[in-house]
């Protein structure tokens, strides 16, 4: 492969998927157009979403082909998904550049490489632990992939909201380089599961002299400092091949024949690897013991929440919906927002309605903009989310024989009659649940009409 | 004199030359002392405040039809000209009905084609700017997509927007019992003309909602015409501000389940044109098949002197 050009073409892949997801999901609007066809796409890139359609839908989903395409790319040339086309990865490949710029002191630079290495190996228990959560029957770890990620964050911020997850993890590859990406991102760990069968990488096959450029450019600590091959969390950038003074560093096809050269003496890694291994059972049944004792607290949900038109029921729902705030976004009516964590993992950035504070106009472009099918594209008929149930007490047709229907007036499914004194009664069959009666009851306070989750 | 009096002698001049100003209307541009808002009203330019028509107020048109641009050409036409009501450079306001999100072809909301071609007429006629709102009760972008008003508006080169934030409206004494104060649209209240522009179509709780009750859009605080008395309300909103103009699109509209649909679509192929907005009213209620007296809020106008809700007194022009 010719690397002249590769980091241009590196750099207008990521330039191209930051600006556009960026641009796109902030013109999210109704109806939704062909921007949202291509964040969908985009979004179903990630193996994670075939994982949850396999777990939870029992089907294969129609776009399979596009995890797929993911990871047959990871096959090829390791994780030049996330090094290449991420649009998280992208803005993450911005802050780290701009933290090595900033901070450019050597202490700092060493912590980074320090701090890297030494979380390395956390990564997979910590795929561990989210696995175990997953077959389990939870699914927040969805609130982490990046697609899902960087767009409820984005939302977060375009509704006015403090995208503390996004500060958060800005911050820390200010400092630490891209260790979300190495050590945190589901996707990202996935990813480095499936590189260590990859074909191609970076080997040193020439003079190496020990100088750790190469340690110190990599953003993931991947970099072939103790072995001959880049680690399999490498994102294929080239900047280990760029700064090596001596140009050692190769693109190659692995051999997989042949073994790794050793840079340190065979005997001592042998020593290391047999103490490692049974730590690594330890450590490995300790975090499949915390998955399982946290797993009922992860699981456990808010009490029943008015969703979205055309859901799916609740336990399927909260794990096939991957927070991307979409729907949140694209709401017309703004009826939609995103959960607070004090509701619990399960439920975090997964979208409700309180409709006293605004309703849902049933425009379904919700269903449209939704990338996983949680809502499900249910025709007006067939929605059903909640019920509404009037306060007579409250309402001032019923106590003070006011001329209100407001409520029946701006019913859209004709779900509230009037009887002969102008009365509102609900018809619970003909009611979807929209909120637009509770919305609009004209008493101060709580609303005598109230819509309750189906 | 003692300097009270002077001050206030002034103030009744300077308050005299302004009324007499809107019969001259020099400039094109009427000198509408409700330009200057956002000081309360005192009641003496409260009755200037509904600003007088340039048609003829006992005359109704009936323009009958199918096709939206000839029987908006025929209707103005009719009436005197659009050039009476639209002077170059004046500023437009119309009030149709897209309140709930529906399409055309299903009848609760102004048809977009008729909204348009009055869109047309007034840059015709040299209007600076035609700018077509409502307060609709669902979500702006779905009311403006649906009703199909967005499109045939921007196409026919005026401006369409959902006046659904507090920021369009401005408190003013509407002098009414019940209704004394409200937050009204500051668009229709800075406007030179204003066409109130309905459609004709069943009301579950005031049997039609006609063009008095359409006016309900240009106030931010509807719950308070519910909690209190709707019918007083709105006629009394009619007394605050009248229309130049009132035009009911009676082309087809819904004669239940109204004002949110769907309901049982009937045809009429009429357009009624009116200066007087009780008279609009009553002619389309009877149109409707109701008595005009049944209407609550049609008595009550007139009862306010709105207008004239006789119509042995009108003269009704089929065109």
């Amino acid at each position: 492969m010719k690397f002249k050009k590769a980091p241009l073409l590196r750099y207008s892949l990521q330039f191209i998927s930051l600006v556009s997801f960026i641009l796109f999901l902030a013109n999210l609007s109704y109806p939704p157009g062909l921007g949202n066809q291509l964040l969908q796409w985009f979004s179903r890139l990630d193996p994670w979403l075939l994982l949850s359609e396999l777990r939870w839908q029992q089907e294969v989903p129609y776009w399979v082909w596009l995890p797929l395409l993911t990871l047959a790319s990871t096959l090829l040339w390791g994780r030049i998904f996330c090094g290449w086309l991420c649009p998280f990865g992208a803005f993450l490949a911005l802050t780290d550049t701009i933290g090595r710029a900033v901070f450019k002191f050597k202490m700092l630079s060493l912590t980074r490489n320090k701090v890297l290495h030494a979380l390395q190996h956390m990564q997979y228990y910590w795929l561990l632990f989210l696995m175990i959560v997953f077959v389990l029957g939870s699914n927040w770890v969805f609130f982490l992939t990046p697609f899902a990620l960087f767009s409820h964050e984005i939302v977060r911020g375009l509704q006015g909201q403090v995208p503390w997850m996004l500060m958060g993890i800005t911050a820390g590859t200010l400092f630490f380089s891209r260790l979300w990406c190495s050590v945190l991102c589901p996707t990202g760990i996935l990813l480095s599961l499936a590189a260590k069968l990859r074909l191609f990488h970076y080997r040193i096959v020439g003079d190496c002299v020990q100088c750790e450029k190469c340690t110190r450019a990599c953003s993931v600590g991947a970099a072939p400092a103790h072995t001959s091959v880049v680690k399999e969390g490498c994102l294929t950038c080239g900047n280990c091949q760029r700064v090596c003074p001596t140009k050692a560093i190769e693109w190659q096809r692995s051999s997989w024949r042949g073994r790794d050269r050793q840079l340190v003496p065979a005997d001592d890694v042998a020593a290391t690897k047999r103490k490692e291994s049974r730590r690594q059972f330890f450590k490995a049944a300790f975090t499949a013991l915390m998955a399982a004792a946290l797993w009922r607290k992860t699981v456990w949900a808010a009490e029943k929440a008015l969703r979205p038109p055309g859901v799916l029921p609740e336990p399927e729902f909260t794990a096939v919906c991957n927070r991307c705030g979409r729907c949140i976004q694209v709401c017309p009516s703004k009826a939609l927002s995103p959960m607070p964590i004090t509701e619990g993992l399960a439920n975090f950035e997964t979208p409700y309605i309180i409709p006293r504070r605004n309703r849902c106009d049933l425009c379904l472009a919700c269903q449209k903009v939704c990338p996983t099918g949680a809502i499900a594209k249910v025709p007006l008929e067939k929605v059903r989310m909640g019920k509404a149930v009037i306060d007579k007490p409250r309402c001032i047709a019923w106590t003070e024989g006011k001329q209100c229907l407001i409520c029946g007036e701006q019913c859209p499914v004709l779900a509230i009659e009037g009887d002969e004194q102008h009365r509102p009664i609900v018809l619970t069959d003909k009611c979807v649940g929209c909120g637009s009666c509770e919305n609009v009851c004209p008493v101060d306070g709580e609303a005598a009409i109230r819509v309750f989750p189906s | 004199m003692d300097r009270r009096q002077f001050i206030s002698g002034v103030g009744y001049g300077l308050l005299s030359l302004g009324l007499a100003g809107c019969g001259l209307n020099l400039s094109g541009k009427s000198v509408n002392p409700q330009n200057t808002q956002n000081t309360p009203n005192t009641p003496s330019n409260q009755a200037a405040s509904s600003a007088a028509s340039a048609y003829n107020r006992g005359k109704l048109i009936i323009a009958e039809g199918t096709d939206p641009n000839s029987l908006i050409e025929k209707g103005f036409a009719a009436l005197g000209g659009i050039g009476a009501l639209v002077r170059r450079g004046a500023t437009v306001v119309l009030k149709p009905n897209f309140s709930v999100a529906r399409k055309p072809e299903e009848a609760a909301t102004t048809n977009p084609q008729l909204v348009a071609a009055v869109v047309k007429q007034c840059l015709a006629a040299g209007a600076k700017e035609v700018k077509v709102i409502d307060y609709p009760f669902q979500s702006p972008a779905v009311c403006l997509t649906n009703s199909g008003i967005k499109e045939a508006v921007e196409a026919a080169g005026g401006k369409a927007y959902a006046i659904n934030a507090q920021s369009f409206y401005t408190q003013v004494d509407t002098g009414g019992q019940i209704l004394k104060t409200a937050l009204f649209s500051k668009d229709v209240l800075n406007a030179d003309v204003f066409i109130n522009f309905p459609i004709l179509k069943h009301h579950s709780m005031t049997k039609l909602t006609l063009g008095l009750k359409n006016m309900m859009g240009l106030v931010w605080d509807r719950g308070y015409f519910h909690r209190t008395d709707l019918t007083q309300c709105i006629a009394e909103l009619a007394a605050f501000r009248k229309p130049h103009l009132t035009i009911v699109d009676a082309t087809k509209g819904i004669i239940d389940n109204g004002p949110m649909g769907p309901g049982t679509i009937r045809e009429w192929k009429q357009v009624i044109f009116g200066a007087d907005p009780v008279a609009v009213d009553t002619y389309a209620a009877t149109l409707f098949g109701h008595k005009p007296a049944d209407i609550g809020y049609i008595p009550a106008a007139a009862q306010l002197g709105v207008g004239e809700m006789d119509l042995q007194k009108l003269t009704v022009v089929k065109v």
